[in-house]
């Protein structure tokens, strides 16, 4: 068993990347290994954004990662610093910023760097999309 | 030994040019996403002839692009031309030292 | 400890890869993880002196490259190559770099033990 550790730099709209992220991640478990954590930095962190509304018979990535979340155990970190430059903001960073709103759904974690760093360091392999 | 992961059209993006520059004789070249059109070109048939490729299948089929592909492939060397499953993908991000996304 | 190299291949200001790849590099750093810079493509243009970023809209990122050997990373490689193409010499960088061969940018990304490209 080899431990991954997953980075999503890709949107949740707009590009194809996190879409294949999922799918090997999917597949990574599939095939008995463990993933420490997926990490969103960049455009990834708008995967997070529980607001995002595609019409129905389009497919959902946000509602897909925290499905795969809940189903895998699988921990979801966005980086922090990443999301709230791009309006991704879970309901504490709204509170310290003096945002009225979030939208940063509770499955994904916000996190730092620092967890990235820690996570390919303990991992066995890192594949960004 | 890498697997060097392109996911981008080498229409919008050089990622592809850029590995290739620096790449070792014992690595691979993984295709995904757009990057899988670039086999359609002459040019970039030749150019990856010599290399250890791995093409994403889904990324084929959803293009419609399969039997292109696989007439493609009979021109370049059997034994470097892989398609592969997401399975593989995880087989040989693992097999390989590490994986680079440009 | 692991070695990690951060590549640039994307050109400043256009997009914010350089700043969030600037970022990593530095956590990666000040984490005692063994960092190497690579820049490679349009994204030799970073070591370019005199650049005003906030006039592209930009946070003056640049500047923190000056601090780079404070984070001990001390390895920082230009791509002579591209350096070439867009007519950049080796005296016009304003950091302490190193103008690479592309045989010694293969030499790295095989030595170290992750690879992150920006």
């Amino acid at each position: 068993m080899s431990k991954f550790i997953i980075q999503v730099n890709g949107s949740v709209y707009g590009s194809s990347a996190s879409f294949r992220a999922l799918a090997f991640c999917q597949s990574v478990l599939a095939n008995g290994h463990d993933i420490i954590t997926v990490f969103f930095y960049q455009d990834g962190v708008t995967n997070s954004n529980a607001l995002t509304c595609p019409a129905s018979d389009e497919i959902d990535m946000h509602a897909k990662w925290q499905t795969f979340a809940q189903q895998h155990n699988v921990p979801l970190t966005n980086c922090v610093s990443a999301a709230l430059r791009r309006g991704v903001l879970s309901q504490q960073e709204a509170e310290e910023n003096g945002k009225s709103h979030w939208n940063s759904s509770d499955h994904f974690s916000m996190g730092g760097l620092g967890e990235l760093v820690v996570g390919i360091e303990k991992a066995d392999r890192l594949v960004s999309f | 030994m890498i697997l060097h992961h392109i996911q981008t059209s080498v229409s919008t993006d050089n990622a592809l040019s850029t590995c290739l520059r620096y790449l070792h004789p014992n690595d691979s070249i993984l295709l995904a996403g757009d990057a899988v059109n670039c086999l359609l070109q002459t040019q970039w048939q030749q150019r990856l002839a010599q290399v250890n490729l791995f093409v994403l299948q889904d990324d084929i089929q959803a293009r419609g692009l399969q039997q292109r592909i696989d007439i493609i492939a009979e021109h370049m060397s059997a034994e470097l031309f892989h398609i592969i499953d997401y399975s593989n993908f995880v087989e040989q991000s693992l097999k390989h030292n590490k994986v680079i996304t440009w | 400890m692991k070695s990690v190299a951060i590549v640039f291949r994307h050109a400043p200001f256009g997009s914010t890869s350089g700043r969030e790849g600037l970022d990593v590099a530095m956590l990666s750093a000040s984490f005692e993880q063994q960092v190497s810079l690579i820049f490679t493509d349009e994204a030799v243009l970073h070591l370019l002196g005199g650049q005003t970023p906030e006039q592209a809209g930009a946070k003056d990122y640049l500047s923190a490259l000056k601090a780079l050997p404070l984070y001990d990373i001390d390895t920082v490689l230009v791509c002579s190559e591209s350096m070439q193409k867009i007519g950049l010499n080796a005296s016009e960088l304003s950091i302490d770099a190193e103008v690479a061969s592309a045989d010694m940018i293969t030499q790295t990304l095989q030595a170290v033990d992750e690879v992150l490209v920006f």
